[in-house]
């Protein structure tokens, strides 16, 4: 057994050295960078002054379900942008994802249920169904809301505004997002 | 993603009107709990019916009609299959009692378009005694009050034993015999 073990090892290791791996590939769903600016410049997105961006990190697809009947039920699926890179060393494969979503601008006063999300799950992507009934986020004042449930596999906010800023170049939503940036490294100071 | 939609909607295959002749005596140690899931005020279901047919592109389902709304007592599942009524309707719902002679029912979850994603869910929290030698045990009407997000606002326990008795009769083509449970409220 352990002489087996001792091969299979060696083995790898003679892999890692003469066949190391790697590979990058990278995802994007929902509206191009120029549709973003097209529906921000034709007025069919909200402006910064009476509209919220949520956004987050680290899921790779996002949607909510909007509440309120005051702006009528509706389903937004997220922008998202993301990258995954995965390391080949013998047996071993180690991945690591990284990646932006922002739903489009919704009013001040908007009830959202996160209705379904998409994870890393080790080395499966997996898809979560959050149902139909409440509200998970009460979007309450202009500007921006981070999502990241507390949890820390998907805290990574200035990444992904840094992302985000791309979409919304020469809007006056990049001002919004680029004092957000300053404020985190600010902080960081 | 489209994989998976697949085989939620396949899963849960519903039993839709109950026919008549429709329930058998179950058979064994089970029993069949009659009941139902109700609302005190109706609810607006149909204005989300947009909103959600855009969940559901590129799916099929099995079994169940678009334009219906559904619940199931518990999670939908494969040893569940058929077990599924129309919100409003009557519940037939067979278990095995445990070794105490009680069953637990701890949710419902509703179901919007006949797509197991549109669910909510609703909290029934009750612990039944079964009656010695009962096939048939009724455990009232379950009302719920939502709100405009389908939380549930208000809860009342009705007793409808008298037309409860009418379906089963119907339901199984035969005068069975209905014994009350005795019903303990969890939370």
């Amino acid at each position: 057994m352990k002489r087996t073990a001792m091969l299979i090892i060696a083995a790898s290791l003679t892999a890692a050295v003469l066949f190391p791996g790697c590979m990058t590939t990278t995802y994007r769903a929902g509206d191009s960078k120029s549709e973003v600016k097209k529906n921000i410049l034709n007025g069919s997105w909200e402006k910064p002054e009476n509209s919220v961006i949520i956004f987050g990190s680290e899921y790779t697809s996002f949607e909510v379900l909007q509440q309120n009947p005051k702006f009528g039920y509706k389903l937004y699926e997220a922008q998202m942008q993301g990258k995954s890179n995965s390391n080949t060393i013998g047996f071993l494969t180690l991945i690591k994802s990284t990646s932006m979503f922002f739903v489009q601008p919704l009013p001040v006063g908007s009830e959202l249920k996160v209705y379904s999300y998409t994870d890393m799950e080790g080395m499966q992507s997996v898809c979560n169904y959050c149902g139909i009934g409440g509200v998970d986020i009460k979007l309450t004042k202009p500007g921006l809301v981070y999502y990241d449930k507390n949890d820390t596999g998907h805290k990574n906010e200035l990444a992904s505004l840094k992302v985000m800023q791309s979409y919304f170049t020469g809007t006056d939503w990049e001002t919004v997002i680029v004092n957000r940036i300053q404020e985190i490294e600010n902080e960081k100071k | 993603m489209l994989i998976c939609s697949l085989f939620l909607c396949i899963s849960v295959v519903s039993a839709d009107d109950v026919k008549a002749g429709s329930i058998k005596i179950p058979s064994g140690n089970k029993v069949i709990l009659v009941g139902r899931i109700s609302f005190k005020n109706p609810v607006d279901f149909a204005s989300r019916k947009d909103a959600l047919a855009a969940a559901q592109k590129g799916t099929i389902s099995i079994g169940v009609s678009k334009d219906k709304n559904y619940y199931v007592i518990g999670k939908p599942s494969i040893s569940t299959m058929g077990e599924m009524w129309e919100l409003g309707e009557t519940f037939y719902f067979s278990a095995k009692p445990d070794k105490d002679g009680t069953i637990t029912l701890e949710t419902a979850r509703g179901i919007l378009f006949g797509f197991a994603w549109n669910y909510f869910i609703l909290p029934m929290q009750v612990k039944i005694s079964v009656p010695e030698g009962a096939k048939f045990v009724y455990v009232g009407d379950f009302q719920y009050d939502l709100d405009y997000a389908l939380r549930v606002t208000g809860f009342k326990h009705l007793d409808e034993f008298d037309d409860a008795q009418k379906l089963i009769n119907r339901a199984t083509g035969k005068n069975v015999e209905l014994m009350r449970g005795e019903l303990n409220f969890i939370k």
